[in-house]
């Protein structure tokens, strides 16, 4: 094309792109909600010094000290529950600790625990000295709603009514449908935004795990937005005039600042495997820290604008967004994401035929769909369309790498895995360095945050906790932390962190009564003893079979009376505390 | 202001942008918009691009295809969008490109490759057991004894066979939008007649119990079968009827080829034919067909030769065709359990002998036969 044509073709270019620019700032999302947004630039990780976040200011009178849960299902659940009830115990949860991040089957205990109405004794249950244990309570009551909650995790009940709400749309029949939703309605089982089949997991876990552990008594919690503080709330409501609902939930009292870890995931064909995104979902805000690309992260939003229909006008600091009552992000479908863990597996159709793998793959579409935007300055907003939002354990399963991101000093990890030996802990491993090929439980190969030689302390303190009998708790301090680009993470140096692996404890065993160890040990031959081989480490899915995740009630009793009791055993108490560099209450205190 | 200045700024980007056109096509990837399926790289000369990789948001994109027809280019599965980050490497080399936006009144593209064609849903391949009766509506009362007398305790005039087969056909050439298109059908019957059978018995065979599975019916028949008749046809599709309708209509030539073997019968006799006829390639009527053919039959004593008309209507359908398309599940198993009627016509027009059939019967996934799906 001669230079002349090229220069009138670009002339035009120039007044219809003004054109565009002009007509179509007046008609993006007119009737929005405003919501406010932090970006965060692609190369932060290498800055120096500490990063700031949306709640840095209001969260730094707590101690410089998080906790984080692994992922693991149930059996996750069941022991992050009684490492809860023994920080509690120590005295140190709420008043020390500043963030709980949290992963997968963490997640399905954290979440409750961090936005929970009830009294701390009926949620996590009554601190007990295994010695006083009593069988008959361990195989009948649950300790505290949670456990029961845990132990009462059958798919079954919830399975049936999607199933007849799924066939009701599939009937094709607005009338059948309408039919169904009906009798559901009566049955005190309507199903929250029924239209989307993405949503089946949540309403199967909300039902399990919101539903009856925050605001007990028929609230619906799955169905409302969720926040922060009254603060927050207030900050909202100034912007929006009160067009927000007025049951948004708001977390309980003296809470730890909560990270639940999830995964976004974008499947393009071209891909030999997907592009995962770690995803931060938090009382504040929601969004992926890194930036992929110019279509993915790099920005939070309140969480109540995530998954929204539409975007709109971008200012200094606010966006509009579009805000439907029939369509909520609620926490329902944070711990269905950070706990989607078969989504990968059912996306790429690993291990199947190839005629059934379509089959397979259709199968993701129950678990969390999404939509996304980036904030970036000064660019109108893109929305995606809905994304799978998997589990956060595809990536980073311990949910340490939100908590370097946050430069927190003392750390104490809670890995609740099932796999026996922990030099074969590839979780464990990917920290220290690259671990691969990904696959369908998710890519650990950029995960890698400490000196590898800090791995081989690790595994020492543990296998010399391991010869002495002893719980696997290992601490080391004055650690440094290397610069992460896929997680953004800044390095930083002085890092205390305390590693408990998931192992039996032979004092904890001794102390327990005769027909309680029998449970343990496997040698009570009644029912309440079935499936008890391989305590603690259950497995992620099946332990009782037929039930998919579900544990029984000793089972949960018992696993969370050992990870209680070894977070609050003198021991390790006085191992943490000389490990960090705060000052955490001395056991006489407590 | 804020949106002049953004306006003014699309524009002064407009304008560098056409000013680098301008120069000298330079090295790096080529302007990406919104929907492109391709990407192209230019290289300096002498790059050795052994290595290639393409990374799409930090991700490598291994499933690309180069184009061999184009200059460096690369195929792409899904297309890019708008501020994805594209990047192509080689050896030390390296190229970073953002995608633009679609342009204005351009309809955004979902997918790469050809559109899916509206007017037709059959895979390259599609094959079906079917099970099912026929009926001898009119033949001549020689070939007789078809019921089982003993067994049933009374006299009938129903003449009937239990039947099972195979149907397969296979699209040689042509994509499904091609008007043209090239099909190998190929076709198995085998009969048993009922008066073979006694379903009287304590424990009757198989094929006497509804309730029996679908898989276990189906072998009955074939093991037992006293008539066998095959077939393979060259069909090819020229034309469409009803474009875009609900219900488009595919007109075919067809050539057939096939024999009739019978139990007890001195040879194969052959059954070939040339034909016309339509299809109906999507919904709920899919691979339906009418079609009328000038052959031979070679079974029969008088004029068997080149001189029979063949008449052939074929209805299948879906059951509950909502729920079968829309239960992914049941479309990945190969389709749902659906119906048949076929009415098959041999006649000489002159005096000898004629038959007409009648089949009924329900085709389904060929594998119910063997892994005892029901």
């Amino acid at each position: 094309m001669p230079a002349r044509h090229q220069t009138i073709a670009a002339l035009t270019a120039a007044v219809v792109a003004a054109a565009v620019a002009v007509s179509s700032g007046a008609s993006r999302c007119a009737s929005c909600l405003q919501t406010k947004y932090w970006t965060v630039a692609a190369d932060d990780y290498k800055q120096p010094g500490p990063p700031t976040f949306p709640e840095t200011a209001k969260v730094a009178s707590s101690d410089d000290l998080a906790v984080a849960f692994s992922g693991g299902g149930t059996r996750s659940a069941s022991a992050s529950l009684g490492q809860l009830r023994g920080l509690q115990r120590n005295g140190w949860l709420k008043q020390h600790v500043r963030y709980i991040s949290a992963v997968s089957g963490g997640g399905w205990a954290a979440v409750p625990y961090t936005y929970s109405k009830l009294l701390d004794d009926a949620l996590l249950g009554v601190p007990t000295d295994p010695a006083k244990l009593d069988r008959q309570a361990v195989v009948a009551t649950p300790n505290g709603a949670m456990a029961s909650a845990i132990a009462n995790s059958a798919l079954t009940a919830g399975s049936i009514q999607e199933a007849a709400g799924i066939l009701a749309k599939q009937s094709n029949s607005k009338h059948v449908e309408d039919l169904v939703a009906h009798i559901l309605q009566i049955a005190g089982h309507a199903r929250r935004e029924p239209e989307r089949l993405s949503k089946t997991y949540a309403r199967l876990l909300g039902d399990l795990f919101i539903e009856p552990l925050v605001e007990p008594g028929g609230s619906r919690v799955s169905t409302r937005l969720f926040s922060w503080d009254a603060d927050t709330i207030a900050e909202m409501n100034g912007l929006n005039a009160g067009q927000l609902p007025g049951d948004i939930v708001t977390t309980a009292q003296d809470r730890p600042y909560l990270i639940v870890s999830g995964t976004l995931i974008s499947a393009r064909r071209d891909y030999g495997y997907p592009l995962l995104m770690p995803v931060e979902y938090t009382p504040l805000y929601t969004g992926v820290r890194q930036a992929f690309g110019g279509r993915f992260g790099g920005s939070y939003v309140w969480s109540w604008a995530y998954d929204t229909r539409e975007v709109g006008d971008v200012s200094s600091d606010l966006l509009r967004v579009r805000r439907d009552s029939d369509r909520v992000f609620s926490l329902a479908d944070v711990i269905a994401s950070t706990g989607a863990a078969p989504q990968l597996l059912l996306m790429l159709g690993e291990g199947f035929p190839a005629r059934v793998r379509s089959l397979v793959q259709g199968f993701a579409g129950y678990f969390p769909y999404f939509t996304h935007y980036a904030v970036r300055a000064d660019e109108p907003v893109l929305l995606t369309q809905e994304m799978a939002h998997g589990d956060g354990g595809f990536g980073d399963n311990l949910g340490v790498m939100p908590l370097l991101a946050r430069q927190v000093h003392n750390i104490l990890v809670f890995v609740n895995t099932s796999t026996r030996f922990f030099e074969a802990n590839d979780d464990l491993k990917a920290l220290f360095f690259p671990v691969g090929p990904p696959d369908g439980s998710g890519d650990k190969s950029h995960n890698e945050a400490f000196d590898p030689a800090d791995y081989d302390r690790l595994m020492k303190g543990l296998q010399q906790q391991r010869l002495d009998g002893k719980p696997l708790v290992f601490c080391d301090r004055n650690r440094n932390v290397r610069a992460n680009a896929h997680f953004n993470v800044r390095a930083y140096g002085g890092l205390n962190i305390c590693w408990f692996y998931n192992a039996p404890a032979p004092a904890w065993e001794a102390r327990l009564p005769d027909p309680v160890r029998a449970l343990v040990s496997g040698h009570d031959q009644t029912k309440e003893g079935k499936n008890f081989d391989g305590f603690p480490w259950f497995s992620t899915f099946e332990q009782n079979k037929p039930h998919v995740i579900e544990l029984t009630i000793p089972q949960v009793n018992l696993l969370s009376s050992l990870t209680e009791w070894i977070v609050s055993n003198d021991e390790t108490v006085q191992q943490v505390r000389s490990a960090l560099g705060i000052t955490l209450p001395a056991p006489s205190a407590r | 202001m804020r949106r002049l200045v953004s306006a003014f700024g699309l524009a002064s980007a407009a304008l560098a942008l056409a000013a680098s056109t301008v120069s000298a096509q330079t090295v790096g990837i080529r302007l990406l918009r919104d929907g492109d399926c391709t990407v192209t790289v230019d290289w300096p000369a002498n790059t050795d691009v052994s290595g290639f990789r393409l990374l799409i948001n930090g991700q490598p994109a291994t499933r690309v295809v180069l184009d061999k027809n184009a200059p460096f280019t690369v195929k792409l599965a899904d297309p890019v969008r708008e501020r994805d980050n594209v990047t192509a490497a080689a050896g030390t080399l390296q190229y970073d490109a953002l995608v633009g936006a679609l342009p204005p009144g351009v309809e955004p593209i979902e997918s790469c490759g050809k559109a899916k064609a509206r007017d037709d849903e059959r895979a390259v391949f599609e094959s079906s057991g079917f099970l099912g009766n026929v009926f001898d509506n009119f033949a001549p009362n020689v070939a007789g004894g078809y019921i089982n007398p003993v067994a049933t305790q009374e006299a009938t005039v129903v003449k009937s066979r239990w039947t099972a087969g195979v149907a397969a056909q296979y699209r040689l050439f042509g994509e499904p939008g091609d008007t043209y298109q090239l099909w190998l059908v190929s076709y198995t019957l085998h009969g048993v007649r009922t008066g073979d059978v006694n379903c009287a018995v304590p424990e009757p065979p198989p094929i006497c119990r509804s309730t029996a599975p679908t898989g276990e019916r189906f072998l009955y028949v074939v093991e037992h079968a006293s008539t066998l008749e095959a077939h393979i046809d060259a069909r090819f599709e020229f034309a469409t009827l009803q474009k875009d309708s609900e219900l488009p209509i595919k007109v075919f030539a067809a050539a057939r080829f096939g024999f009739l073997d019978l139990e007890g019968a001195p040879q194969v006799y052959n059954s070939n034919s040339l034909g016309v006829g339509v299809l109906a390639p999507k919904g709920v009527f899919r691979n339906s067909l009418a079609q009328v053919a000038w052959g031979l039959s070679e079974q029969f004593g008088s004029d068997p030769h080149w001189n029979r008309l063949k008449i052939n209507g074929l209805l299948a359908f879906d059951l509950m065709p909502g729920l079968k398309d829309r239960i992914e599940f049941w479309k990945r198993l190969g389709g749902s359990t659906r119906f048949f009627v076929e009415i098959a016509v041999d006649r000489n027009l002159h005096q000898g002998p004629d038959a007409v059939q009648t089949y009924v019967g329900l085709l389904f996934d060929l594998r119910q036969a063997f892994v005892g799906l029901r």
